[in-house]
């Protein structure tokens, strides 16, 4: 933030950056067989609703756009809204490719109608032998960081770490450890969630 | 590029602009009266400067003791911290520290002069009095004010007002213990008129700035969480509790007025409107609801 922006107080609203989201596709292999972590099949695009018709209009387009490659990819599409006050798009398909290519396909389609600074973070879910990890792509920031829950609102800030020393050389961590934001009970794993 | 439509408000950045510049130009006319009367004016600036110092590097702790806050960690807050959280990654601002004031007065502040010391503080009353939508509207309010530097703008600014009450005091005791002669004490007198005169009309400046400092930073929060109208009903209802409230609390609370989201007035004080440090609630609801009807009219436009 520049010196004019504090003098007149005002500052640019912060854009999404969708350029590294295909990193996690071509870091699969590294994912599952370096770090023994299996996707859950489960992606999530967490975004701010705000209080207008036409953002409801926006959600009604994308549900029929995501009918329409859920013919090709056979992507699953369901809706979620947390108790944070934030709405969820989440994305169900085996394969991981699939699931990186429809959250860009939604991503993109909100920033076109100008609904970029809405979006919050897209959550794929994985699961490794000692417990959930999600990879969390944080928009505004452009980067991927892990976040693995403990329960009881804790996380195993080790797993965390082994991942990012594995992923640093082949995908854009995080550098600020303190931007590794929490996001609990992520709507991206299966079972009675 | 795409930005919103109330992203901008000219005229405000226009007066805003208008008062800071006549801020400087005033400091800058008080220099050339102070060289002209010859007066030890290093001494004075420096004695200033370090007391406007303290007041940006110690400001935050003076603030939090003052209201008894405590800085939380995310255990003990959960939901506080995750709110706080989701407004900083959305908006790619490092996250402040956050503060918890025991006191029933519904209000937040924010303090701290660097990404360091930043801390936005919420006292329990405003945490039971708002709905969490409508907290999430005041604590973008206060980030709005850690993202524009308003604790480092506003005291720069009151850096000038400072100078001038120090030189007040500095004219009196130098001309009541002086030897000096008669034109010594004729410039003394220059001085201390010249101070007065700065002084109120940089106090004046000086408030105007505060109340054009609420806006954008009403303005920022409206940006940030896409939900004017939740700020706006917040206000209402801050406003409304807060003259419910008993009076000795309110008192104890004055003191930190200048960085609260509404100020806390006893009853039967009323300030005019030229030195309140905040615009009336009513016309920054207004302003909201203004900013809401764009929204609701036009959700992604493009300027």
């Amino acid at each position: 933030m520049g010196l004019f922006d504090i003098l007149r107080g005002q500052r640019a609203p912060k854009r999404a950056n969708l350029d590294n989201l295909f990193a996690l596709s071509t870091s699969a292999l590294t994912i599952q067989t370096d770090l023994g972590l299996a996707p859950s099949g489960r992606a999530g695009l967490c975004f701010k609703a705000i209080d207008a018709g036409m953002f409801a209009e926006l959600v009604a387009d994308l549900d029929q756009l995501l009918a329409i490659s859920n013919r090709d990819t056979g992507t699953e599409v369901t809706r979620h809204a947390d108790s944070y006050g934030f709405s969820w798009i989440v994305l169900s398909d085996p394969d991981l490719d699939d699931l990186v290519t429809t959250t860009h396909v939604v991503s993109q389609t909100m920033e076109e109608r100008g609904f970029s600074e809405q979006l919050l973070c897209a959550v794929f879910g994985f699961t490794h032998p000692a417990g959930d990890v999600d990879l969390v792509y944080g928009y505004k920031r452009g980067t991927f960081y892990p976040f693995a829950p403990a329960g009881d609102k804790r996380r195993d800030n080790a797993l965390e770490l082994r991942v990012k020393a594995t992923l640093e050389r082949e995908m854009p961590i995080e550098p600020e450890l303190e931007r590794w934001y929490a996001v609990w009970d992520p709507p991206v794993h299966g079972g009675g969630r | 590029m795409a930005r919103r439509l109330y992203g901008r408000d000219t005229g405000l950045t226009a007066r805003m602009l208008f008062t800071m510049f006549g801020l400087g130009l005033i400091y800058v006319v008080f220099i050339g009266i102070l060289i002209a009367a010859g007066v030890g004016a290093i001494v004075v600036l420096v004695l200033a400067g370090g007391f406007a110092l303290v007041q940006l590097l110690f400001g935050d702790r003076i603030a939090l003791a003052s209201m008894r806050a405590k800085v939380t960690t995310p255990d003990q807050a959960h939901e506080l911290h995750a709110m706080v959280e989701r407004l900083c990654q959305l908006n790619d601002i490092p996250k402040p520290r956050v503060a918890i004031a025991p006191t029933d007065v519904p209000n937040a502040f924010a303090a701290g002069h660097s990404r360091k010391t930043a801390t936005v503080c919420v006292t329990t009353g405003i945490m039971q009095t708002l709905p969490p939508a409508e907290l999430e509207g005041v604590i973008a309010h206060e980030l709005a004010h850690v993202v524009n530097r308003d604790v480092v703008v506003m005291t720069v600014a009151g850096f000038l007002a400072t100078v001038a009450g120090l030189l007040i005091r500095f004219g009196m005791y130098s001309s009541m213990g002086g030897r000096g002669n008669r034109n010594q004490a004729g410039v003394f007198l220059v001085v201390i008129i010249a101070s007065v005169v700065v002084y109120v009309l940089s106090f004046l400046l000086l408030r105007a700035l505060s109340r054009y400092r609420e806006y954008a930073a009403d303005r920022g929060a409206a940006m940030m969480t896409g939900a004017p109208a939740q700020l706006a009903s917040a206000l209402s209802r801050i406003s409304g509790a807060m003259e419910r409230i008993p009076t000795r609390d309110l008192r104890a609370a004055e003191g930190m007025n200048a960085f609260f989201i509404i100020p806390a007035m006893s009853k039967g004080v009323s300030l005019s409107s030229l030195i309140a440090t905040h615009p009336p609630a009513q016309k920054r609801i207004d302003k909201l609801m203004e900013m809401q009807a764009q929204l609701d009219a036009n959700p992604s436009a493009q300027l």
